[in-house]
Order: structure tokens, then C-alpha cells, then sequence
């Protein structure tokens, strides 16, 4: 019985090692840019979709945790601006996936607050605007001092 | 000690024994011939208190090698899974001045900020998973 257990998890591991971390990349550089064509002809929905598609798509275990945070989080911060003005509450949804991903002082977590702020502001719900734009605007204030270049 | 078999009698007994403690550690052809060593009172009560001694211990034990090797396998793996996992990203490139003014206009609730901050992003965006590509060819 354990001797079986070990080998279903020993060729699960290796199967999920074997994902590949190439074309999940370039996966998110597509679905971007299928993103960036689609907002060109003025075609939200597909951007949308293009960009859904690919928050939903497994992450293969080769990559990294933080790159997979910073791409998804990039990810679902346009995913919360595109949808503020279409549904503001799945916009609050997309904006809080991204934040579960864990938060950090950078620019992907940073956005991730501008869009969860521009949600909740189109609810009307001013205050938890204003403390999401505040979050937002701590860790802007980190990287700005980190550049040298005062707000 | 014991060396006579079991009568069929002895045999349907320890069958139904069997059956009846399907864990049991010892056979049924043991169990026979104990039953017959019991009958025939070639069984000491020192013999008796060490038969029940060796039941109550249970069967015999895997040696214990087997089971150190069984929880390091995989907790050897898992601690490979960890550190694979948790080693560093590719360092994401720094975000210029320029996008970081927007995202300030942005988080102050500027529209115009909104639409820099997305600009931005899109060159921000091309260098990273540029970076990226570069760091799982």
C-alpha cells in the first residue's frame, strides 16, 4: 500500500516538475497581447475573455512563485479595469484574486490597490475607496523613494 | 512440543477461529496445532502466558528501516518542491519614473492618471515577460 502511494505521488511530482514553464510565459505575453489588439478595435469583451482564459489556466510548478504572482496579479489588475465599468462588483473580485496571491512593495500589488480602489469608488462605497487608494499610494511612496524621485 | 496433527475436529475449530479474527497474527495450521497442544495439556502455563504474550504484540513488526525510508521519500521530495519553489523570481525590471507618476495620478483617483498608468504598463509589462522568457528558455 505505501509502496503504492509513493509511486503515484513520485510520478504526480514528476508530471506537475515536467509543466511547462516556456509556454505558460508565453501564454501571458499572448493572452496581453491578444488583450492590447482586442482594446484597439474597442473590444473589451474579448480582452476580457483573452486575459480570463488565462487566469484560469493552470500555472505549471517550474515557475517560480513570485513570477507567478506578478503575472497574475498583472493579469487580474487588468482584468478589475476593464471590468470597473462593466461590473464593478466582479472587478472588486478579480482585484481581491490578485491580492490573495500575497502582497508585497511592488508595482504589481500597488496597481492591484489602484483597481480595487476604482471598483468600490463606481459602488459608491467612497471610504473603502479611499483606504485602497491609500494602499496604493504606501507602496508607490516606497518605490518612488527607491528611484530617487519625489511624488 | 508439538508433534502430532491437528484432527480434522482441531482443524474446523481453528478454521472457525480464523474466520472469526480474520486479523489474527498466526494462521489457521497454528492455530490448529496450538489447539491440539492444548488438549493434549502439553502447554505449561509459562508456554500459555508466552503464546498470549506474542498475540497481544500483534504481528511481526516491518523492520524499521522500511519505515524510515517511507516518510523520507516524500518528505525529501516535499522539501525539494519547497526550495524549487520558493527560490527567487526573475528580478522584475525597475519601473521607470514615468509610470510610477501615473500610478501616483492613478491611486489619486485621476482618470487621465488611469489611462497613463495603463501606458505605462504596457511597456513595463513587454520588458518583464521579456525577462521572463529569457529566464525559462
Amino acid at each position: 500500500m505505501i509502496r503504492r502511494l509513493l509511486t503515484v505521488a513520485a510520478l504526480a511530482a514528476l508530471c506537475c516538475a515536467c509543466g511547462r514553464a516556456p509556454s505558460w510565459v508565453e501564454a501571458a505575453r499572448t493572452a496581453n497581447e491578444r488583450a492590447d489588439a482586442a482594446l484597439l478595435r474597442g473590444d473589451a469583451v474579448s480582452a476580457l475573455s483573452a486575459l480570463d482564459a488565462f487566469a484560469d489556466a493552470a500555472v505549471p510548478n517550474t515557475v517560480a512563485r513570485p513570477d507567478r504572482r506578478r503575472v497574475l496579479q498583472d493579469v487580474f489588475y487588468r482584468l478589475s479595469e476593464l471590468e470597473t465599468l462593466v461590473d464593478a462588483r466582479r472587478a472588486v473580485a478579480y482585484a481581491d484574486r490578485g491580492l490573495t496571491l500575497g502582497e508585497h512593495e511592488d508595482v504589481f500589488t500597488a496597481n492591484l490597490w489602484v483597481a480595487k480602489g476604482d471598483a468600490l469608488e463606481q459602488l459608491g462605497d467612497d471610504s473603502g475607496a479611499a483606504r485602497a487608494f491609500a494602499r496604493a499610494l504606501r507602496i508607490n511612496e516606497i518605490l518612488l523613494d527607491a528611484t530617487g524621485v519625489s511624488p | 512440543m508439538i508433534d502430532e496433527d491437528p484432527t480434522a475436529e482441531e482443524r474446523r475449530e481453528a478454521e472457525a477461529l480464523a474466520r472469526a479474527t480474520p486479523d489474527a497474527p498466526v494462521d489457521a495450521q497454528e492455530v490448529a496445532a496450538l489447539l491440539g497442544a492444548v488438549k493434549a495439556g502439553e502447554l505449561t502455563a509459562a508456554d500459555r502466558a508466552a503464546v498470549w504474550r506474542r498475540v497481544q504484540a500483534g504481528p511481526a513488526r516491518r523492520p524499521r528501516w522500511a519505515w524510515r525510508v517511507a516518510l523520507a521519500v516524500p518528505l525529501a521530495a516535499a522539501l525539494a518542491m519547497a526550495v524549487w519553489l520558493g527560490r527567487p523570481g526573475a528580478s522584475a525590471p525597475t519601473p521607470s519614473p514615468a509610470l510610477l507618476t501615473a500610478q501616483t495620478d492613478a491611486a489619486r483617483g485621476h482618470a487621465e492618471g488611469r489611462v497613463a498608468l495603463e501606458r505605462q504598463m504596457r511597456v513595463f509589462r513587454k520588458g518583464f515577460l521579456a525577462s521572463l522568457e529569457t529566464r525559462y528558455r
